[in-house]
């Protein structure tokens, strides 16, 4: 039985008491309402004191009737359930489905409609909600009987469960015009909307990573990893004979690993491509095994937060271990290089998780979110979802777009994700992400990485297997290739004619030099790269580029690596160019002082220069008869 | 009731070799299940999985002393024009060798089971559907057993022998001994060693912890076996 106000007091004399109703902060109700909940409050509370509905409604400039619908929201409703109370008194607030309490219109009583006439319907002949129920489900889940939803569609199986329920010819909603058409259509886009959100929630309620059964929250459990294009552009000034030009450079991208339980950013690495590789990744995996020292800021203004840093940084050094690594379905991440060095070296899990749901990282997403918000969208020169985006820079700015350094940009995301390390966070109880990580350490048991072990992990070493060549009838050297380039040393010597094959060894920084060993274990020594490639440290990734290119842009095959500094200069003007030359710049240097990157070669062409450490003969005993 | 042998039915299904090794899986594959890799103990190589609960399977035969070895993916089967990987191949150190393939609810099509189930009795093989929700219900031992697989994989090249004695001897004494007893919270790096020996002898089966309830924590419980 529904029952008024009036009649729940009567019932529940100890609910006239206002004060023990239950309270409501004020934060919690939005700014623009708060009046209205406060007057609400004292509307209710006098009534309760005793006063008379008139003299309330009079004090408080609203109706009688307002105040009485006011107290039937607060204290009425059916028998069996309990009264809203103090939730009746937010302003437009629907804690309680509403249902239809009168009988549906007819033709002889039509009445004016009123509220929840449809749903009144759909409760009084349930074979229709069925009915309708069965074509919205089938539609949704692509059953092969199912019809293509839509209003129209809908409305006429509408019209035949009526007709098969022997519906009465003379009530709702036969009564109106449209035979409850817009009802209908309501109806069909709620129960679409809610089915979705349905299917969703079973989709993401599937035991993957952690699962609330378990409990298992703990530091160093599962990272997530994933790289992101920074909605940004920047620049570099480029001081060439003796003028610095501005350069605009193309998007770069951030990659980041995020400890998934504490929220803890392990590290960072800013990848100046928009398309990053294992090499990223992997200089990424050395960030956060081997943070270095605390950065000291050039730009103005920049500076850590208190106790900000990366966890591997911390005093105490506790040591970053890999658990379940959470990656995408992005080739670099299945590179062998990359699932070599977690599962063989680290011992690690790799998941690449189910396709096509990058929820299931939502940790690492919603911290390229965190990096958007504070850092890269607030310049005007944001082209953040399209080149229409109303953030991007204006026309007057266009020639000369508002750009950040690179250098700045990069101190700016070491400064705002070390900060993201000390913000308190809701979801962990208002602690900050690194707190709980050293909680966790101190407090648990976590994995743990001995010095001996933590100091053979090399993240930027690489392996290959090389097979060796010995051209002994024309009397030369023996030597093995890598990456499209020969590799001479002392060490060949031993084993020409005798292995076939040899492993080498290598920074993946500088391949110009291979450290050799044979199957057997032997040390071979270091191997050097012909000399046309000796000029400049390089990575595989820029001699792949420049072999793949050489023909086709004219690259200089005597001094390839400085051929392609000088095309990537005289294409500067290209934004994706100039952060090309702006990495190979930085590749070249490794992060040593500018080199003369510019400079001629000698006038000995360098294919020419012989070794003086080999002679022809010192081999002459291994060659097979 | 178990069906009778048929070996027409035996012969339905065909396959290339029947030494268990584990089958490559193809890229397109790889991006289309919940792909994941690890380097476990009782297969000691880089072993793929197709599903969470393949991999959790797997990681409860680590914590089975009774198993011996386990091979994922391991043979590549033709039943009529179908292809067919079989999950997991089994060995027990008593009982037959078992081939198990996990489905949600158990349920594997008849069309395939019963060819399979005959095929591999010819061969002297068991063929079990296990359903993924009994592994799931198992999920906090497996995780732990799948973090006592990593820190194992880890330290694989640390030998301690005197380190799993020492800890042997200390269990022996105790009557009730956890982990925290074992190593030094405050100090890990020096009781690292008896840390690994403790999980070496846990994964022999020499030692016994409350892994089924709770995480593994400083908490946890050891005994040794008798």
């Amino acid at each position: 039985m529904h029952l008024s106000w009036r009649a729940r007091l009567e019932q529940q004399p100890e609910l006239s008491e206002f004060a023990g109703w239950p309270m409501i902060p004020l934060d919690a109700i939005p700014r623009r309402r708060r009046r209205l909940f406060v007057r609400n409050q004292q509307i209710a509370a006098q009534v309760l004191a005793g006063e008379r509905l008139h003299d309330v409604a009079r004090a408080h400039a609203v109706t009688p009737a307002r105040v009485t619908q006011l107290l039937d929201r607060c204290l009425g409703g059916p028998e069996t359930e309990p009264p809203m109370l103090s939730a009746g008194l937010v302003p437009y607030g629907t804690s309680r489905a509403r249902q239809r309490r009168q009988a549906l219109p007819t033709q002889a009583c039509p009445g004016r409609g009123g509220p929840c006439t449809f749903d009144g319907l759909l409760a009084e002949a349930p074979a229709i909600r069925d009915g309708l129920e069965t074509m919205i489900r089938a539609a949704l889940q692509d059953a092969p009987y199912s019809q293509r939803l839509s209003p129209q569609a809908l409305h006429g199986e509408f019209k035949r469960l009526l007709a098969e329920v022997h519906w009465p010819r003379d009530r709702y909603p036969y009564t109106s015009a449209s035979l409850a058409y817009y009802s209908l259509r309501r109806y069909l886009r709620r129960r679409v909307a809610e089915l979705e959100q349905a299917r969703l929630a079973r989709r993401h309620a599937r035991p993957r990573g952690r699962t609330a059964t378990t409990g298992s929250y703990r530091a160093q459990r599962a990272t997530q990893i994933d790289e992101h294009v920074l909605d940004l552009n920047n620049r570099v000034h480029l001081l060439l004979d003796d003028a610095l030009i501005p350069l605009r450079l193309a998007r770069a991208s951030v990659l980041v690993a995020v400890d998934a339980d504490t929220h803890c950013i392990l590290g960072y690495h800013l990848a100046l491509t928009r398309s990053p590789n294992q090499d990223d990744l992997l200089a990424l995996l050395d960030r956060c095994v081997r943070p270095g020292a605390p950065r000291t800021f050039t730009t103005p203004g920049l500076a850590y937060a208190p106790g900000a840093a990366f966890p591997g940084a911390l005093a105490e050094g506790f040591p970053i271990s890999f658990g379940a690594v959470q990656l995408d379905n992005a080739l670099m991440h299945c590179a062998h290089s990359v699932t070599g060095l977690l599962c063989a070296q680290f011992g690690a899990t790799v998941s690449l998780g189910p396709p096509a749901t990058p929820t299931v990282r939502h940790l690492v997403e919603s911290v390229f979110d965190f990096i958007g918000r504070r850092c890269t969208h607030r310049t005007a020169a944001t082209t953040g979802s399209s080149p229409m985006d109303p953030q991007r820079e204006s026309r007057r700015n266009r020639k000369q777009p508002p750009a950040m350094t690179l250098q700045a940009l990069d101190e700016a995301l070491e400064v705002i994700l070390t900060q993201y390390n000390v913000t308190p966070q809701a979801a962990l109880g208002h602690a900050t992400p690194l707190a709980l990580f050293r909680q966790h350490c101190a407090d648990h048991f976590v994995r743990f990485v001995p010095g001996l072990l933590a100091r053979q992990w090399a993240p930027l070493a690489g392996s290959a297997d090389c097979a060796v060549h010995w051209y002994r009838h024309e009397g030369r050297r023996p030597h093995i290739v890598y990456k499209y380039a020969r590799y001479h040393g002392p060490g060949l010597a031993q084993i020409a004619g005798r292995d076939q094959r040899i492993r080498v060894c290598f920074d993946r920084r500088d391949i110009r030099t291979l450290h050799a060993y044979s199957y057997a274990g032997e040390d071979l020594g270091a191997l050097e790269v012909a000399s046309e490639w000796r000029r400049f440290p390089h990575s595989a990734g820029t001699r792949c580029w420049i072999h793949r290119h050489a023909r086709e842009y004219r690259l200089d095959g005597r001094d390839p690596l400085a051929a392609y500094f000088r095309f990537l200069l005289e294409h500067r003007g290209e934004p994706a160019r100039a952060l090309a030359l702006v990495r190979v710049y930085n590749e070249f240097t490794a992060g040593g002082p500018p080199a003369t990157v510019l400079e001629p070669l000698s006038t000995t062409p360098p294919g020419r220069q012989r070794d003086p450490r080999w002679h022809s003969q010192w081999a002459a005993h291994r060659r097979l008869s | 009731m178990p069906l009778a042998f048929d070996p027409r039915l035996a012969r339905a299904v065909q396959a290339e070799a029947l030494a268990p090794h584990q089958q490559p899986t193809p890229r397109p594959l790889r991006t289309a299940v919940d792909f994941r890799q690890q380097w476990m103990r009782k297969h000691p190589y880089l072993s793929e999985f197709h599903s969470r609960a393949e991999h959790l399977h797997a990681a409860l035969l680590e914590g089975d002393p009774a198993v011996l070895a386990y091979v994922p993916q391991p043979f590549r089967l033709r039943i009529g024009v179908r292809r067919y990987t079989p999950d997991c191949y089994i060995t027990n150190d008593a009982a037959r060798r078992r081939v198990v393939e996990l489905k949600p609810d158990g349920h594997l099509p008849e069309e395939l089971r019963i060819p399979l189930t005959h095929f591999f009795a010819e061969h002297g093989m068991v063929f079990e559907v296990v359903a993924s929700e009994t592994v799931f219900a198992r999920e906090i031992e497996a995780e732990n057993w799948v973090e006592i697989v990593r820190i194992l994989h880890q330290s694989r090249e640390l030998s301690a022998p005197e380190a799993e004695q020492e800890v042997r001897e200390r269990l022996a004494c105790a009557d009730r001994c956890s982990l925290g007893d074992l190593i030094d919270p405050g100090d890990r790096e020096r009781t690292y060693m008896s840390e690994v020996a403790l999980f070496r002898l846990l994964h022999a089966g020499q030692v016994t912890a409350e892994l089924t309830e709770r995480p593994l924590d400083l908490d946890t419980e050891i005994t040794a076996c008798i």
